[in-house]
């Protein structure tokens, strides 16, 4: 087999065994389809091209992972510089109406900042450690447990005034 | 809802949302060869990443890269993780340290920033010698009357920092944030640069005085324009100075604006002042000779 073909063929074994996986952190991170379905493109192309030193090192999981939270925050800080006159700034919390119909879980993710998704999806999705989000976000471990602490407070208080207003509106 | 719910419920809502997903390897592939051929091609231009690295650091108010492809790839060379791994160094608590001695100058009761320590570095480079860094830049979050801004510090080792001129050159407007460029001297006599934000850009290219006199928004004016207008009148942008020290290290110290968007789509009282920093604190911190870079 010559280098190219067993560089194809790791790369495709590798491809269909994660990229469902992948498309989930992206679109949990992302909040929509299209973005995260481009975002997943992104990281496995950037994953393609550095194969051979990730493949050799194990560390194909863990280099995707990096790559997508780095290319993930690159596309929120651009917007921050580039789009600043918009009503959708990082880390508002204003529900809009796309998120009718979606699920609830969704839809209260959709609602964190950007920070506190990203927490949220490598602590809960990805299974990391605070270590391992700390690094990977490259903020302190203090700034993970503060954004997890309210990420979830925001999530436990959204999905419980979600389920009280759906007895409610049952009830009147 | 405990921890092992919310994973129980992300993989249930994922299967709802997204469904079964097809898996064709062949596009990545064909996406994965087109961009090693893309690299390999731009490999030669290497030799200019140094400076790309700077503007790619993402400075909200300095020039932009003249060169996007150099400028990403340099980004990806300078990952402070692999950087980490492979040199030694210690970011950490080089970010630790920068961002205590700035909060000493500018928010020593602690009223605006957190006590820990909690930085995010959005730029970093080695310096080609074992364990050096190159240049740093790292931001904490800066929180005022509900509002939310950025306090920003960057050392950087002459070499590996953006040349004066391009401050105040002409590529300086190009940002959204436009910032005055003014000529200043320390306590001490020693020069240096200075500034606050004077206009911003909307996204249609439209420039926007921050002003205080700005003309106040028509009763009838919708949520947006409101919002937009609050931003232009009481968000203040920031303020920045840059320093070359003795030792030639270059430090740039900002406050970056406070959201008031944020306050009127959270229903906040209107009215959010300019952060409360003044030019002499940023001078004081940007001059301590603790706001540097290991040698």
């Amino acid at each position: 087999m010559t280098s190219r073909h067993q560089r194809d063929q790791e790369f495709s074994d590798f491809v269909v065994a994660r990229r469902s996986r992948l498309v989930g952190a992206a679109y949990l991170l992302c909040g929509d389809r299209h973005a995260a379905e481009d975002l997943v493109q992104t990281v496995l192309a950037k994953l393609y091209a550095a194969w051979p030193r990730i493949h050799t090192s194990g560390a194909e999981d863990a280099y995707v992972r990096k790559i997508m939270v780095r290319t993930n925050i690159d596309a929120s800080r651009r917007m921050w510089r580039r789009e600043l006159i918009s009503d959708e700034l990082p880390d508002q919390v204003v529900p809009g109406p796309e998120l009718d119909g979606r699920d609830e879980l969704i839809s209260a993710l959709a609602e964190l900042g950007p920070r506190q998704r990203r927490v949220v999806v490598l602590r809960f999705f990805l299974d990391l450690s605070v270590e391992e989000v700390a690094a990977d976000l490259r903020v302190s471990p203090g700034t993970v447990k503060s954004q997890t602490a309210r990420a979830l407070d925001h999530l436990r208080r959204r999905l419980t005034d979600r389920r009280l207003d759906e007895l409610t509106k049952e009830r009147t | 809802m405990n921890e092992q719910d919310l994973r129980e419920r992300m993989e249930a809502s994922l299967g709802a949302e997204l469904g079964r997903i097809h898996v064709d390897p062949e596009p990545d592939l064909a996406r994965g060869r087109k961009r090693l051929r893309r690299q390999r091609a731009i490999s030669g231009i290497a030799a200019g990443a140094a400076i790309a690295v700077v503007a790619a650091a993402g400075i909200h108010f300095l020039p932009h890269s003249a060169n996007e492809g150099a400028a990403t790839a340099a980004q990806e060379e300078a990952d402070p993780a692999a950087v980490r791994a492979k040199n030694g160094l210690d970011l950490a608590r080089t970010s630790t340290q920068l961002t205590a001695v700035l909060r000493k100058h500018v928010d020593a009761k602690g009223a605006y920033t957190d006590a820990k320590p909690q930085w995010e570095i959005v730029g970093a480079t080695d310096s080609g010698k074992p364990g050096g860094i190159g240049e740093l830049t790292v931001t904490q979050n800066w929180t005022q009357d509900g509002g939310a801004g950025l306090l920003w510090v960057s050392v950087a080792h002459k070499e590996h920092a953006l040349d004066r001129t391009k401050w105040c050159g002409p590529d300086y407007t190009e940002d959204l944030l436009r910032f005055s460029c003014d000529e200043l001297v320390t306590p001490n006599g020693r020069p240096i640069l200075g500034g606050t934000a004077e206009s911003v850009k909307s996204s249609k290219g439209e420039e926007h005085s921050l002003a205080e006199s700005a003309t106040p928004p028509a009763k009838k004016a919708g949520h947006r324009e409101r919002a937009l207008h609050l931003l232009w009148q009481t968000a203040g942008g920031g303020k920045f100075v840059r320093y070359e020290r003795p030792d030639g290290q270059v430090v740039i110290v900002a406050v970056l604006r406070v959201n008031t968007l944020k306050r009127v789509a959270d229903g906040l009282p209107e009215g959010v002042g300019t952060p409360d920093v003044t030019q002499e604190q940023l001078i004081a911190a940007a001059t301590d000779p603790a706001l540097s870079l290991p040698n």
